[in-house]
């Protein structure tokens, strides 16, 4: 039964109830502990393309149709699929989004292309949803702000030089601004917009 | 489709039981129960309106070699949908183009000759009221 041609949708999640409830709960916490890295156990079957099970399992729970998609060039292998499972119209710019999937860091959008929300309505902002090359729990990121006791270390590769400041820019217009889920393979960690991340 | 779903879960079974080669397919969507809202017309044209809930079973398989199957049947038999989907997704495939004849026509003559079979039982019953002025 694993011999599917690799276009088009596989099955998603085993249990749909169980398993978008658990990644929920998962992905709630990440983002409630910034920089706190989760393991993600589910779909068993993955489309082709860089998106990871993190990803796709985020994907999967957190979906439906009232989110555009957004998804870069390399990610967008996945399209049916996500299609097909969460029902999800297509955003045509990164504006329009309330999730994006990156595939590909090294040729992010500029991160003002995305919804940042307004004041009256925060939350119609774009979560991005990155796939890096490596998440470490020792790394040589700083993270302080809301759910962090006092100061925590997180190790990312593969975003493009410069993504920190560009990011520290957008802190200014709180309550407005993007969420970030930084995915690798099985684990991911989130970066709410009130962390403040120190190189 | 429509052919598919209407007919009974003992003959969709039998004729999958009874294939001499049975492709493999991986379950896309797992047969779940829900409701959804019918929709009629006023004397099957005016405005629509909600006529009420009904209990509906889909399904959605893929076929190891490409298409994707749909199976939606009125009520709560799992099994039903999901054969109504494999059998959706085997009359896409080439491979099973014999299909049309050998199920889905047998399917739409028995439901003709059972609609059929009702019609005359009851037009059997029937009472003409003659009138000086119809009622027309």
């Amino acid at each position: 039964m694993s011999a599917l041609t690799a276009d088009g949708p596989l099955p998603g999640f085993a249990d749909p109830v169980d398993d978008a409830q658990r990644i929920f709960r998962k992905v709630l916490d990440a983002l409630a502990h910034p920089g706190r890295i989760v393991a993600i156990d589910a779909p068993a079957d993955l489309p082709p393309g860089p998106l990871g099970r993190a990803a796709l399992g985020t994907a999967l729970a957190l979906l439906d149709f009232e989110t555009p998609l957004w998804l870069d060039e390399a990610a967008s292998a996945a399209r049916a699929h996500l299609r097909f499972h969460c029902n999800c119209p297509k955003a045509e710019t990164p504006g329009g989004a309330s999730f994006a999937f990156l595939g590909d860091p090294a040729v992010l959008p500029t991160l003002d292309s995305f919804a940042l929300g307004t004041d009256a309505y925060p939350d119609r902002s774009t979560t991005l949803v990155i796939e890096v090359r490596a998440l470490a729990d020792d790394g040589d990121l700083t993270l302080s702000g809301p759910g962090i006791e006092d100061r925590t270390r997180l190790g990312i590769e593969g975003l493009p030089a410069g993504f920190w400041a560009k990011r520290a820019a957008l802190a200014p217009l709180f309550p407005c601004g993007i969420d970030l889920i930084l995915t690798c393979g099985d684990r991911l960690a989130a970066l709410p917009r009130t962390t403040r991340v120190e190189e | 489709m429509a052919q598919l779903a209407k007919a009974e879960t003992a003959t969709l079974e039998a004729h999958w039981q009874g294939l001499d080669e049975r492709p493999d397919y991986a379950l896309l969507r797992p047969a779940e129960t829900g409701l959804v809202m019918v929709r009629g017309r006023i004397s099957g044209t005016g405005a629509p309106f909600n006529m009420g809930e009904i209990t509906m079973t889909r399904c959605a398989i893929r076929l190891a070699d490409g298409p994707v199957g749909f199976g939606h049947v009125a009520g709560r038999d799992r099994r039903h949908a999901e054969l109504a989907a494999i059998f959706d997704a085997m009359l896409q495939h080439p491979r099973w183009q014999a299909l049309n004849s050998d199920l889905i026509d047998r399917l739409a003559k028995s439901r003709a000759d059972r609609r059929q079979a009702e019609q005359a039982e009851i037009a059997a019953t029937r009472v003409d009221f003659f009138t000086l002025v119809r009622g027309e």
